[in-house]
């Protein structure tokens, strides 16, 4: 795909879209900056395409470091934001009579948003986007080293969130 | 489970912190840790601590996973209107035919001097007949062709520096024009004074519904918003925002006429519908009458007019020299 990509050619890029608008979408979402989430997985595939692209080896790299720079933009963009806490309530889907209590989910919420950007970068990139260690360090552009630091140290306090409400170790 | 839960808090007694951060970068996969792993073999105590945090990672995953909202099953269909600003990029209809074409279209878009911008691309797949195009995109080629001859007119009514050179005026234009739009010919052939070249004007702006004078901001994404200074049709607010993607942005501080909803067959025409061939004429034409304007009142047209989308209709914007006094400008 990436030397039809290179073409230029209009199919590979709907099928790098297909392929990866979904989970660009869901590390927009944690990245927590974004009011409206489809304009910004939009602008994301306009920089791409409208891009000399990077050599092959490094293209998904190049990919992930545009869409956390698009994320950090609309940061920067929307100073007025609110906090990640707030939408994720208003976002949240109304629980229904046969939905099954969810108490983790508040604690949750609450843990990743005292997060700091990057650990929650380095979250998204780990279970949305299924990087490696070694990618996501690239895609962060920082040491192996502290992309492990960074992941140990986000799940744990994710995890944290976890214990006194009946569930951890379930 | 109450036995395994007591069991667990008894296990978490005995494990310290340490161990624990080295079981967490273990279930991470962030540590290999073969001492760990032998000890974790070893002893059952730690191999159910292990596998609470085992359990623990999955249960953030799984509510990670739940917090991002959902979307409709459509979402991803390019051809929806949510993903407008895309579609210039992807549209497959004819993509064959475009790589078919793409050596001959590049060479005489470089001949042109025309960026391989996807608008165009997808331009060229304009099944309308040629003559069609060609219409369509005409208004917008006498607009920036009436605005040119103006300049010249205006400016020297105004007794600034400029050279009035009716010759080149009448001629220039007209043969750039004659391979496009009749109406840009007739306007171009009657300089013979002021109200005759005055007239044109307006008959070019005809096709636009406002036409104002503004300066060109900072682009932020894809938009370039514009300061109105002065109205000279139609009713604006004080800022006029142009998205960049056919022809790219004016630099900053660029003061210019724009020429802002099309009506008639530029109206609806969303993008410069021209072929090659076409957007080849267009230019020229610009070209020409940029020379013309230039050549009619000394006043030169560079960068040469750009065009840009205006919700989803062409907008055209002819950049004015820096101290060309707006005043001047006149639209009656």
């Amino acid at each position: 795909m990436y030397e039809r990509l290179l073409r230029g050619q209009p199919e590979a890029r709907a099928e790098l879209f297909r392929r990866y608008a979904p989970q660009v979408r869901r590390i927009l979402f944690l990245q927590g900056y974004c009011e409206e989430l489809d304009d910004a997985v939009q602008e994301v595939f306009v920089k791409v395409f409208r891009s000399k692209l990077p050599a092959g080896p490094v293209f998904l790299a190049w990919l992930y470091r545009v869409i956390l720079n698009t994320g950090r933009d609309q940061g920067r963009r929307r100073k007025t934001r609110t906090g990640l806490v707030q939408r994720l309530e208003q976002v949240a889907p109304e629980p229904t009579v046969s939905d099954p209590p969810q108490p983790q989910e508040p604690a949750l919420r609450e843990a990743l948003a005292a997060l700091t950007p990057e650990l929650r970068e380095a979250v998204a990139l780990r279970f949305y986007a299924d990087l490696s260690l070694e990618q996501i360090a690239a895609a962060q552009d920082v040491p192996l080293g502290t992309v492990k630091s960074r992941l140990h140290s986000a799940m744990s306090k994710l995890r944290g969130s976890l214990q006194g409400t009946g569930i951890e170790g379930a | 489970m109450n036995d395994d839960r007591g069991e667990m808090d008894r296990d978490r007694e005995h494990v310290s912190d340490e161990l624990d951060d080295r079981l967490l970068a273990l279930a991470l996969g962030l540590d290999d840790d073969p001492e760990l792993r032998a000890d974790v073999e070893r002893s059952p105590q730690l191999a159910r601590r292990l596998k609470a945090i085992q359990d623990d990672l999955v249960s953030v995953e799984d509510g990670l996973q739940a917090m991002v909202p959902d979307q409709p099953e459509d979402w991803a269909d390019l051809s929806h209107e949510r993903w407008a600003k895309l579609q210039p990029f992807v549209e497959t209809e004819q993509a064959a035919r475009d790589e078919a074409e793409a050596v001959a279209g590049g060479r005489r878009a470089r001949r042109a001097g025309i960026r391989p911008e996807p608008a165009r691309a997808a331009a060229r797949r304009d099944p309308r007949p040629f003559w069609r195009r060609w219409q369509a995109v005409a208004p917008a080629a006498i607009a920036v062709l009436a605005a040119a001859v103006v300049f010249g007119v205006v400016a020297g009514r105004d007794a600034l520096q400029m050279n009035d050179d009716r010759a080149v005026l009448d001629s220039a234009p007209l043969e750039k024009d004659a391979t496009g739009s009749s109406s840009a010919a007739e306007g171009a052939a009657a300089p013979a004074d002021a109200g005759a070249t005055q007239g044109l004007l307006v008959s070019g702006a005809d096709d636009y519904q406002t036409v104002v004078v503004a300066v060109a901001g900072p682009v932020d994404g894809q938009e370039q918003p514009y300061s109105v200074e002065r109205v000279l049709k139609g009713t604006a607010g004080d800022t006029v925002s142009l998205q960049t993607e056919l022809d790219g942005e004016l630099e900053p501080g660029t003061r210019a006429l724009l020429f802002l909803d099309p009506r008639g067959e530029l109206a609806g025409a969303g993008e410069p519908t021209v072929t090659p061939e076409g957007d080849q004429r267009a230019d020229d034409a610009a070209d020409g009458e940029a020379e013309g304007g230039g050549a009619a009142g000394g006043v030169t047209l560079r960068p040469a007019p750009h065009v840009y989308l205006q919700n989803g209709e062409t907008a055209v914007v002819v950049p004015l020299p820096a101290d060309f006094g707006v005043d001047a400008i006149r639209l009656e």
